[in-house]
């Protein structure tokens, strides 16, 4: 085989290698948006009730940023508190 | 046209659609929820559409002869050829999962035979026949030599059919037709080949 053919054969190659895997990878964001096209989404007016009847702790480090617990958290922590 | 020929075709184009049949009850086997296998048949089913469009657009792009000759016009001929194969795998792996999904519940007959579906036969039949048409359209680059030039070139054609069964197909009977980015898909891919192929009809010398 010539040295021209063997380049040739070597950008065939990678070509079709830098398709498949284009390929393959697009299948994943494409994928993955309609797993979030699935998932349900609620309003502010139906999750708003829920929100005033459990209790939300946030903190503020010095730094600046917040950090929130969730309820599971709280209760973990009041649990923990009672039982010492 | 001597630098767009055809290398013969390796011995792994003709175990790619083993392989996506493989894949295709790996998934069925491996117990995955039914709501994977939908998003599979949909993802597949995007993924080859777009790569039909890409396809499509490059052939546009080369009988424009909107790009320069030698190295650079064969490695896009390259590209253009190959992205016809992965329309038929990708097209295929959708068909082909489709069976194993039970949203719609689909017989082996209603994916094989066009407008035998009890599901949207109309837009399934076009998919199907799309598909088909896909397959003459790759079968045309490697029988090139066999059939002739004109022969090859009207062969060449059907591209434009798939691309409007297939177009149509997703529209009408994709689940994802409605949503915003696979709207923007739709209008970029319409676009583009409507815009390249006045073009070509245009500026048309024979």
């Amino acid at each position: 085989m010539s040295k021209a053919r063997k380049r040739a054969t070597t950008r065939q190659k990678l070509i079709r290698g830098a398709i498949v895997s284009a390929s393959l990878l697009a299948f994943v964001p494409v994928f993955n948006q309609m797993q979030v096209d699935a998932t349900p989404t609620v309003s502010v007016a139906e999750v708003a009730p829920a929100i005033t009847q459990t209790q939300v702790s946030s903190t503020t480090t010095a730094a600046g940023s917040s950090t929130r617990t969730t309820p599971q958290q709280v209760t973990r922590s009041h649990t923990r508190t009672r039982g010492s | 046209m001597a630098e767009l020929e055809q290398a013969s075709p390796a011995w792994w184009h003709f175990l790619l659609p083993l392989a996506i049949l493989g894949l295709d009850i790996a998934v069925a086997v491996s117990g995955t929820g039914q709501q994977t296998v939908w998003y599979v048949v949909r993802a597949t089913g995007v993924i080859a559409y777009v790569l039909l469009a890409l396809s499509v657009v490059i052939g546009l792009v080369i009988s424009n002869r909107l790009l320069p000759g030698g190295r650079i016009k064969s490695d896009v001929f390259e590209a253009h050829s190959f992205m016809t194969l992965l329309v038929l795998a990708f097209g295929g792996f959708h068909a082909l999962a489709l069976l194993v999904d039970s949203y719609v519940g689909f017989s082996p007959r209603e994916i094989l035979v066009p407008f035998t579906s009890t599901y949207r036969p109309a837009s399934v039949g076009l998919g199907i026949l799309g598909l088909y048409s896909a397959a003459i359209v790759y079968a045309s680059f490697w029988a090139r030599k066999m059939i002739g030039y004109q022969a090859w070139r009207a062969l060449h054609y059907t591209a434009f059919f798939t691309f409007v069964a297939v177009t149509l197909h997703g529209i009408f009977s994709g689940a994802d037709a409605g949503a915003g980015w696979m709207i923007a898909i739709y209008v970029l891919s319409i676009t583009a080949v409507t815009s390249l192929t006045s073009w070509r009809i245009l500026t048309a010398e024979d």
